[in-house]
């Protein structure tokens, strides 16, 4: 998992909760990486998952809550990072349809080793959006996070269903407008 | 903050700036990894560069056309070669639709790239274009689909090569291989094709074609005198004047051997057109020719076979024509036969004659058979006629009038007319040593034997192979050969005469001979045909023209012999009138050579 989803995630729980409990995790962790993370680099997502499961544990939130909250916070810091992706589509559908066929082309260029999520649509529907996930990594909940995050920057009126096909490894979001 | 909490403190913000510089160099050595991945993605990609620069200037001046164009056809690049050939300057090609700058791409072309389109595939063919300046060029073309990284074809690459030169060349030889060089109609191969194919269609059609075999008469004897220029300046008028009867597309024309030519019509609804058109080729053609002051006439003889009654395939409708051909010809000539059921029993007679005689010829199964002539002033000296007979196992005798026209038709004579000559020369050597009668041996010559070219050698081999004295030898040629081409027969009897053999004009009487040449004929002996000795007893014209044909070769110092004496009387009559030689059944029929030799052996005396 490329090093800037880690970096993101040690600077959420510094912002969010303290420079302490980021240190106290990632100690009690005892993490391959020592969690000296640089966002250029790649590490085991096992980490991220051992950092969610230790800072729940610490502070008695749902894991899952705190990796949709991870969600919310890595699209805000996307839009900000990289602008330019948010700025070529001009709605939330376009945003989601160029997933796969522009933004995942790009990462794949910058880091050819990135093991990136695979999505599937169906918009036959204009009002309604099929995207559905596929990762080995079963971070779901981490796209769930991001969708929003994208719907907050686009500030539209959508929700979005989640249908679990296989746990958290595939499942089908339907974004829906209102 | 106490102590504890101060060494709590600085042990996680050691911890942190320990983990911040791991991160570091962790980064430090990616990005170095990085700056060197870039260095190297920079040194090939400016290698790319200079490569596709001069990839770019080869392509610039290839002598191949190179065009690129967007997926409507509108052109976005284009080389020299292109506008070099097509006169348009660069700014008048690029953006403008590549049907607009005189490429003809039709249908053909446009098929290709519906192809191309559908299954990616590259498309290849000719096309023709015009430049700028109105000239005519040709195209071999390759287009091709450039695809981008997601499979969609953005533009056609277009690939030509010039190959105007190379088409006029191809054209040229086709041209060449299918037409006659002289008279530029088609040629035996290519007639042989277009019959064949017409044919087919004739059938298909449940339509007649009607295929003629022209033959024009006497002009070996036009090239011999006046030379092949002139001959073959009469071959061009005569393949123009049948090019202006036969004027329908469906008509073809060919020339197939010397002065044989082919008419195929197709499309014929009943025989009453051919037989309109043949009679036209023999009146049209039958007109004079002017060629280098001369006025030469010549007439066709032909043949004419139909599809489907005459023949299921060209080489049996060629044959059959030919066969009617031959037939026009023995009948006089200037005129045209069609092909009958009769005709076709006559051919298959012959064919099956011809392998009989060739495996006669083969197994030695001929015979010579010779007639004795008496020597009215020497009962010591006689003439032996040598006398082809065929005794065929089933047919039993054939008439060598028969077998010997065939021989000459489908060209056995010139090896019939040497096993003759072997055969005569080795039974005349075999006799020598037995008898003191003063033998000659006399040989018929066919013309066909001594038009070849290989006569006089092969009868200088024979000579001395039987070690033969030309002297007692007699070589006859029939009065018409002689005839035929009189200053070509003085040549060829004087070589033979030069050969020591004595000569003699057969059939004497029958064909029309010009005393003028008679008398320039190195020949030593007039015989008289049979037909004016045949009844001279009761038929007093035959007694005078014998009595004065006699007193002829007397006058012109020739030796007189009578052939067919069959009676006393005739035999008398012929005496009294100072005739040399006498020759018939009277005296002894055509028998085997043992017979021959005890007669001449036992004759005693001359008792008519």
């Amino acid at each position: 998992m490329k090093g800037i989803v880690f970096t993101e995630f040690n600077d959420m729980v510094e912002s969010q909760f303290s420079a302490d409990m980021l240190d106290e995790i990632i100690v009690e962790c005892e993490l391959a990486s020592d969690g000296a993370y640089t966002s250029v680099g790649t590490y085991d997502h096992h980490e991220l998952i051992q950092m969610v499961s230790k800072l729940s544990e610490k502070t008695n939130i749902d894991a899952d809550d705190l990796v949709y909250a991870f969600g919310l916070h890595l699209a805000k810091q996307f839009s900000v990072l990289f602008p330019s992706f948010f700025m070529s589509a001009t709605n939330v559908f376009d945003f989601m349809r160029s997933l796969d066929s522009h933004i995942h082309v790009e990462v794949k260029k910058l880091y050819p080793d990135a093991d990136l999520p695979k999505f599937t649509f169906d918009d036959s529907d204009p009002r309604c959006l099929i995207m559905e996930y596929q990762s080995s990594r079963g971070f779901a909940t981490l796209a769930h996070g991001l969708m929003k995050g994208v719907i907050d920057y686009y500030q539209e009126s959508i929700t979005i269903k989640k249908h679990h096909i296989d746990g958290n490894c595939h499942v089908s979001f339907h974004l829906i407008q209102s | 903050m106490t102590s504890e909490e101060s060494q709590a403190r600085i042990a996680l913000l050691e911890r942190r700036i320990l983990r911040e510089k791991t991160a570091r160099a962790s980064a430090e050595s990616i990005l170095e990894e990085k700056s060197k991945q870039l260095y190297e993605a920079n040194y090939d990609l400016v290698k790319a560069v200079s490569d596709l620069e001069k990839l770019t200037v080869a392509v610039e001046q290839s002598p191949i056309i190179v065009l690129i164009s967007d997926v409507r056809g509108i052109v976005e690049y284009v080389n020299c070669a292109f506008t070099d050939l097509s006169g348009y300057t660069q700014a008048q090609v690029l953006n403008k639709d590549i049907r607009s700058l005189g490429l003809l791409i039709d249908k053909e072309p446009m098929e290709g790239i519906r192809q191309v389109m559908e299954n990616k595939t590259i498309w290849r063919g000719d096309i023709r274009g015009l430049s700028q300046t109105k000239q005519a060029y040709r195209l071999k073309l390759s287009i091709s689909p450039i695809i981008d990284e997601v499979g969609y074809i953005t533009h056609f690459l277009y690939n030509c090569e010039d190959v105007t030169k190379q088409k006029e060349n191809e054209e040229k030889i086709f041209h060449l291989a299918h037409h006659d060089s002289l008279t530029d109609l088609y040629n035996r191969f290519s007639i042989n094709g277009i019959l064949q194919q017409a044919i087919s269609s004739s059938e298909r059609n449940k339509s007649m074609l009607s295929a003629m075999f022209i033959d024009m008469d006497r002009f070996k004897q036009i090239n011999d005198t006046h030379g092949h220029k002139v001959g073959d300046e009469l071959l061009q008028q005569v393949a123009n004047r049948l090019s202006g009867i036969c004027r329908r597309k469906s008509d073809f024309l060919a020339r197939i051997g010397g002065d044989e030519f082919l008419v195929i019509l197709t499309d014929i609804e009943d025989i009453s057109f051919t037989a309109l058109t043949a009679q036209a080729i023999v009146e049209i053609l039958s007109l004079p020719y002017f060629i280098d002051e001369h006025e030469l006439t010549s007439s066709p003889s032909i043949g004419i076979a139909l599809y489907p009654n005459d023949g299921k395939d060209a080489n049996e409708l060629i044959k059959n024509a030919d066969i009617a051909m031959y037939h026009a010809k023995n009948n006089g000539r200037r005129n045209y036969s069609f092909f009958t059921e009769e005709l076709n029993k006559l051919v298959a007679e012959k064919n099956h004659l011809e392998a009989e005689l060739r495996s006669a010829i083969d197994n030695q199964t001929l015979q010579l058979y010779y007639q004795p002539q008496i020597y009215l002033d020497d009962e010591k000296a006689f003439g032996l006629e040598a006398l082809l007979r065929w005794n065929h196992p089933t047919l039993g005798f054939i008439s060598p009038e028969k077998f010997i026209a065939i021989a000459e038709e489908r060209g056995l004579i010139y090896d019939l007319g040497n096993w003759v000559i072997d055969t005569a020369f080795k039974q005349l050597k075999a006799w020598l040593p037995d008898t003191n009668v003063a033998i000659k041996m006399a040989i018929n010559l066919s013309a066909k034997q001594i038009e070849d070219k290989r006569f006089i050698d092969d009868l200088k081999r024979a000579i001395s192979q039987y070690n033969i004295d030309t002297t007692m030898i007699e070589l006859e040629i029939t009065e018409s050969i002689a005839m035929k081409d009189p200053a070509g027969s003085i040549a060829t009897l004087s070589e033979l005469r030069d050969l020591g053999f004595e000569l003699s004009i057969d059939d004497f009487g029958t064909g029309y001979s010009s005393l003028a040449y008679l008398k320039h004929l190195p020949i030593q002996t007039l015989k008289l045909d049979r037909s004016f000795i045949d009844n001279l007893e009761e038929d007093q014209d035959n007694a005078k023209i014998c009595k004065a044909s006699i007193s002829l070769s007397h006058d012109l110092g020739l030796r007189f012999v009578a052939e067919g004496v069959e009676t006393k009387g005739q035999a008398q009559y012929l005496l009294s009138n100072a005739c040399d030689v006498l020759q018939g059944y009277y005296f002894c029929r055509p028998v085997p050579a043992a017979e021959a030799f005890a007669f001449i052996n036992e004759y005693r005396a001359h008792t008519f």
